[in-house]
């Protein structure tokens, strides 16, 4: 994005320093417009089909099929009165949401959702990731804390127990994929992954090199893991309704309130495309080549435009398999009830985190094996 | 370039600088929990600055979430005798740590200010000599990551699988520390037969 970026200032005749100097500024803006837009998508998303699967019709009142729901919804929040209770500890009430959101924007700009649209291209993107996504604990357990209400304390120390569980089968799954991809850049992790399995019509398509097949019980681990890190059902313990009122944000309203929803529905988005960059060969269309450039090399002859195609379907395909897998989530969500604190934490250490440590054997055995026959 | 670097570095170093010295000075320690969070961020952003990505990273996750989390939970299990008055000027504790904290600062300052050039020119521990631009720009693109793998798994091989067994010792520490009391809980029994 930033080679994009500083093209288009030079065929304008601008000074390249001012584009140089201006460039930080883009991916915020980017990241900015492109979180409000899923979060809004996703919650109508998620409530159309919950209300499917729950024989419902779900919202249908505002706009045609109700598609306006949710920014009647936002609109409502950003009116809300923002209520502080006497007790709390006003600072870090007010810092905790921000605490959430922050990291979450962060990680959006590292994301690679095509070739070429990727905001910040990091070596080690990977690892950083997971560093900031840690981040939002903190702000949780704060949030649990400077409410001053029990109900809040325990969805917090919920939160930061079940996190720190999580977080550890989550990331030896991933060392897999940096053992398969031999890097931490996550563009290289999904370029590594095209190619197929070997040469000829069927065996080259790029769904035979998706990390999902060596790393197939990884895929699994990472799955659950990444679901109980967002807090979903059935890993919903730090804001069950039912025990907890809502757990961390009881206390909350209006627009602080409107920032931990924010986040908790753009961590679920990003958490999908990690699965997809990671282990579903992000961008990559699953077939030997792109569908517009097999369709189209015959009838538009200049490189530009299909190049430009080639893009447009680079991106389909991300949000196709992403939207896969949050529906995949969603319709969890609908079948399974909610774990017990104890389950909870047996289920992560002696489940979750053996069964990652013996996909990282068998993904570096194979690993060595390919090696060894590729030369 | 070199003022941009120059000037990123002073906005980092200030907040640096701040958030220290609000750990030690805040009346709430949990205050003092959250501005260190915000300082081992901005050594992260130092260490940025230095090429060093791998080590910022690390530093975000063990130090400014990993320990932080911990001290927040201890916090939080004392309930409120964290409101308790943590500063106290010209009590004997406060002097003792200024003078331990003293000695720390000369001994920095000393090294900073090439006080120890001679030390250096003599054993090569210090090394003086920068690396060269290629390096350099090798390290921008490729981050620090894959060459900090090689050295741990190749040249430092051994110390790196001794600090891993002490770290196994002191978690197998920790359980059996945790472990000791709710046997006795459980098993009522044992206790009586041990004190016949």
């Amino acid at each position: 994005m930033h080679d994009i970026y500083i093209e288009i200032f030079n065929k304008l005749g601008i000074p390249t320093v001012l584009a140089e100097i201006t460039w930080p500024v883009i991916p915020f803006i980017f990241v900015a417009i492109l979180l409000i837009l899923v979060v809004i998508f996703l919650v109508l998303m998620e409530r159309k089909v919950l209300a499917w699967l729950t024989v419902r019709k779900g919202p249908n009142r505002v706009g045609p099929f109700g598609f306006f729901q949710t920014i009647a919804d936002a609109i409502k929040l950003l009116c809300k009165e923002d209520i502080m209770s006497k007790d709390t500890n006003k600072i870090l009430f007010t810092l905790a949401p921000m605490i959430v959101f922050a990291p979450i924007m962060i990680i959006y700009g590292l994301m690679p959702f095509t070739e070429k649209f990727v905001a910040i291209n990091l070596a080690a993107g990977l690892f950083l990731v997971f560093a900031l996504s840690s981040i939002t604990t903190v702000g949780i357990v704060l949030a649990g804390w400077a409410s001053n209400n029990k109900y809040s304390l325990l969805g917090g120390m919920r939160s930061a127990a079940q996190a720190i569980s999580y977080e550890i089968p989550l990331v030896i799954a991933v060392l897999s994929i940096a053992v398969l991809a031999g890097t931490l850049n996550l563009s290289d992790i999904v370029i590594a992954q095209a190619g197929g399995f070997s040469d000829g019509a069927f065996f080259s398509w790029n769904v035979f090199s998706w990390n999902i097949i060596p790393a197939f019980i990884g895929f699994v681990v990472f799955f659950i893991c990444s679901i109980a890190e967002v807090n979903r059902i059935p890993f919903d313990l730090p804001e069950a309704e039912s025990e907890l009122v809502s757990g961390y944000n009881t206390e909350y309203s209006g627009m602080k309130f409107a920032l931990f929803f924010l986040a908790e529905y753009a961590a679920m988005f990003i958490m999908s495309v990690l699965i997809v960059t990671l282990f579903l060969g992000g961008y990559l269309s699953p077939f030997s080549d792109y569908l517009s450039v097999t369709l189209f090399q015959n009838i538009i002859h200049n490189q530009n435009i299909l190049y430009i195609f080639m893009h447009i379907e680079q991106g389909f395909w991300l949000i196709a398999k992403t939207y896969f897998v949050i529906f995949i989530i969603i319709w969890i969500r609908a079948t399974l009830p909610r774990l017990r604190a104890d389950q909870l934490m047996s289920f992560a250490w002696k489940f979750l985190l053996p069964l990652s440590l013996v996909n990282l054997t068998i993904v570096a055995v194979f690993k060595y094996f390919s090696t060894l026959m590729n030369g | 370039m070199d003022i941009i670097y120059n000037l990123f570095f002073y906005a980092i170093a200030f907040v640096l600088v701040i958030a220290a010295l609000s750990v030690v000075f805040l009346p709430r320690i949990v205050y003092s929990a959250v501005s260190m969070i915000l300082a081992f961020i901005s050594v992260a952003g130092i260490f940025v600055l230095l090429n060093a990505d791998f080590v910022a990273i690390s530093q975000i996750m063990i130090y400014a979430v990993g320990i932080t989390i911990i001290m927040i939970f201890a916090i939080m299990l004392t309930g409120r005798v964290s409101e308790k008055k943590l500063w106290i000027a010209f009590a004997p504790r406060t002097l003792f740590a200024f003078a331990i904290a003293g000695v720390f600062f000369v001994t920095i300052l000393f090294t900073v200010t090439n006080g120890f050039k001679s030390l250096a020119r003599e054993s090569s521990i210090f090394s003086t000599t920068l690396p060269s631009i290629e390096t350099i720009e090798t390290l921008q693109t490729q981050g620090t990551t894959g060459i900090i793998g090689k050295a741990l798994f190749t040249k430092y091989v051994l110390p790196f699988e001794i600090l891993s067994l002490l770290l196994l010792a002191a978690i197998l520490g920790a359980v059996v520390m945790a472990k000791k009391d709710r046997d006795n809980l459980i098993n009522p029994t044992t206790r009586l037969i041990e004190e016949d």
